[in-house]
């Protein structure tokens, strides 16, 4: 799900409610909890088949649809590191949002949802997590364009959708990214994730490619080759007046590559992990969830801590080849 | 006419003896002593985010450098003339890489994150006597020249890379005893580095110092 800029308000909670439960660790990657244990939501039969539904929106034909889709979902195949893989199935007369079996992506008008850009929803096996159907829908409402350098006022398709395609993936909102507060809203200023839950305003295209967030997130989920081995972990515990913060956002940078990868501490002891990582030195920044809703990544009721001032690391940390840098303690202090 | 032959017969008669005098030269030295590496900037790295309609917005910046630091060595020499000899060495120390962080975007005070190394570098060089010193000169001026191998483990023991080095330098030895068997030497450098924990994968110069003492036999 991704909102416009400058207009947020409570989150729809369809990719949350229907993940049923906790993201098991960083980017984030959605999770269902199976008698007792988190296990990850991911496809695993590949390629994942989609559907295009056979109605345009204004500006905007169903062949310029399918295109910009199209694009948006060779994005996330060409990553190098993970094995996802699409196949286009071809127009259907159906609507995204029925459990029908079958993945479509398509308009909806929905005027009421008038901060949601598009959002996407899943079925899940609730014995194995496996997906088995995620819609997508483009929300009509607001005017869309697949102009190669975009159109003013209107959102590019091929942005929004390879947003919502990380969350067909399995992937979660990622909070790399800053925000300021107007008085219409939250608006953004900058980001370093094509997961970050607010769009840049109309007419933008910036986030028609990956960022190392992404690559990470999609790698981790859908593993290829020797991916393990050539990447590493870091992993730790952030603390507050010696006990554990829950919801604090982690961002490992590369001092060798200059890629930003984050996660969230995701247990009431505060414990993080940040997987795939290029092995090497890295400086460690934590900060509260204070650039975006929180329920853009939690549970209402989950008990997030952003009462505490941002801070590095002062030790530089290393993530090793195919290994964790071992639990790197975090403290931070009070606002 | 007699006298200029005996002349010469007696130079002749004098040289070979001072010859048979001059000490032996000892073809195989071990040393060990002290020595110290500059710093090394590797530049800065930003943390950057994509702004709308394009550009990036730096979300914080990190100057990072090797800092200076001392060790110790050890080498094994073979002379091949008195003027000329090649050596191998092996150093240890432990640098700190550090990262300077500034200018963070949500008002972070700049802070330095350091991690410490352990650096081993096996190295051969080569190293020539300067001017008219002979092997026998109690004070000898030097060049030398060489490269090395290097490995830097990184604090947690868990990572380790790969490097290189070249370096060119002067020095002096002077000899401490009579028999020419124990001396000290003393040498400037300057060393390029390239690879290792060089986060900008680049090229790096610094001075380097060393004080050893050696042991020729």
């Amino acid at each position: 799900l991704i909102h416009a800029g400058r207009r947020v308000a409570r989150i729809v909670g369809a990719v949350i409610v229907l993940s049923m439960g906790r993201p098991a660790i960083a980017y984030l990657k959605y999770g269902v909890e199976i008698d007792g244990r988190a296990v990850t939501v991911r496809w695993s039969g590949l390629p994942v088949r989609y559907h295009v539904t056979d109605r345009g929106a204004a500006n905007v034909t169903a062949d310029q649809f399918a295109s910009a889709l199209a694009r948006a979902f060779s994005s996330w195949a060409n990553v190098a590191t993970a094995s996802i893989e699409y196949q286009a199935a071809g127009f259907t007369g159906a609507l995204p949002g029925q459990d029908d079996g079958l993945s479509t992506l398509g308009f909806l008008t929905e005027p009421d949802m008038d901060n949601v850009l598009a959002s996407t929803s899943y079925l899940i096996d609730a014995s194995t997590g496996e997906l088995l159907e995620a819609d997508i829908f483009f929300n009509s409402a607001f005017d869309w364009s697949t102009a190669a350098a975009g159109e003013p006022g209107r959102f590019d398709v091929e942005a929004i959708a390879l947003h919502e395609i990380g969350h067909l993936n399995g992937l979660g909102h990622s909070l790399l990214g800053e925000t300021e507060v107007t008085s219409t809203g939250r608006r953004v200023t900058a980001n370093a994730a094509v997961m970050f839950p607010i769009a840049f305003a109309a007419g933008d295209i910036q986030n028609r490619a990956l960022h190392a967030d992404d690559v990470a997130g999609v790698s981790d989920l859908y593993r290829m080759g020797d991916f393990d081995e050539r990447t590493g972990s870091l992993s730790g515990r952030v603390t507050k007046n010696g006990r554990g913060v829950f919801g604090a956002h982690v961002v490992a940078f590369n001092l060798a590559t200059g890629a930003l990868i984050a996660g969230f501490t995701l247990t009431p002891e505060g414990r993080f992990t940040i997987g795939g990582l290029t092995p090497g030195p890295h400086v460690v920044r934590v900060e509260p969830l204070d650039d975006a809703e929180i329920e853009s990544f939690f549970d209402v009721d989950d008990d997030v801590d952003i009462e505490f001032r941002p801070a590095f690391h002062p030790r530089l940390i290393v993530v090793p080849d195919g290994g964790d840098s071992g639990s790197v303690p975090i403290a931070v202090v009070p606002r | 006419m007699r006298v200029p032959g005996a002349v010469i017969c007696i130079g002749l008669s004098c040289a070979a003896p001072a010859a048979a005098q001059a000490p032996p030269m000892h073809r195989f030295e071990v040393g060990g002593g002290v020595l110290w590496i500059g710093g090394m900037t590797f530049g800065q790295r930003m943390a950057t985010a994509v702004a709308p309609g394009g550009g990036t917005v730096t979300l914080f910046s990190t100057d990072n450098r090797l800092g200076s630091a001392a060790g110790v060595l050890g080498r094994l020499a073979v002379r091949l003339s008195p003027a000329l000899q090649v050596e191998g060495a092996v150093s240890y120390r432990r640098p700190s890489l550090i990262a300077a962080i500034a200018s963070d975007v949500e008002g972070i005070p700049d802070v330095e994150a350091i991690e410490r190394l352990t650096e081993v570098a096996f190295e051969a060089a080569v190293l020539v006597r300067m001017g008219r010193a002979r092997s026998d000169a109690r004070v000898a001026p030097f060049v030398v020249a060489g490269g090395g191998y290097l490995r830097q483990l990184h604090e947690q023991r868990t990572f380790v890379e790969s490097g290189g080095r070249a370096y060119g330098g002067v020095g002096l030895i002077r000899m401490l005893n009579g028999p020419q068997t124990l001396g000290v030497r003393i040498e400037g450098r300057a060393v390029v580095q390239f690879g290792g924990a060089a986060v900008n994968g680049g090229a790096q110069a610094a001075p380097v110092a060393g004080a050893s003492l050696f042991v020729r036999f």
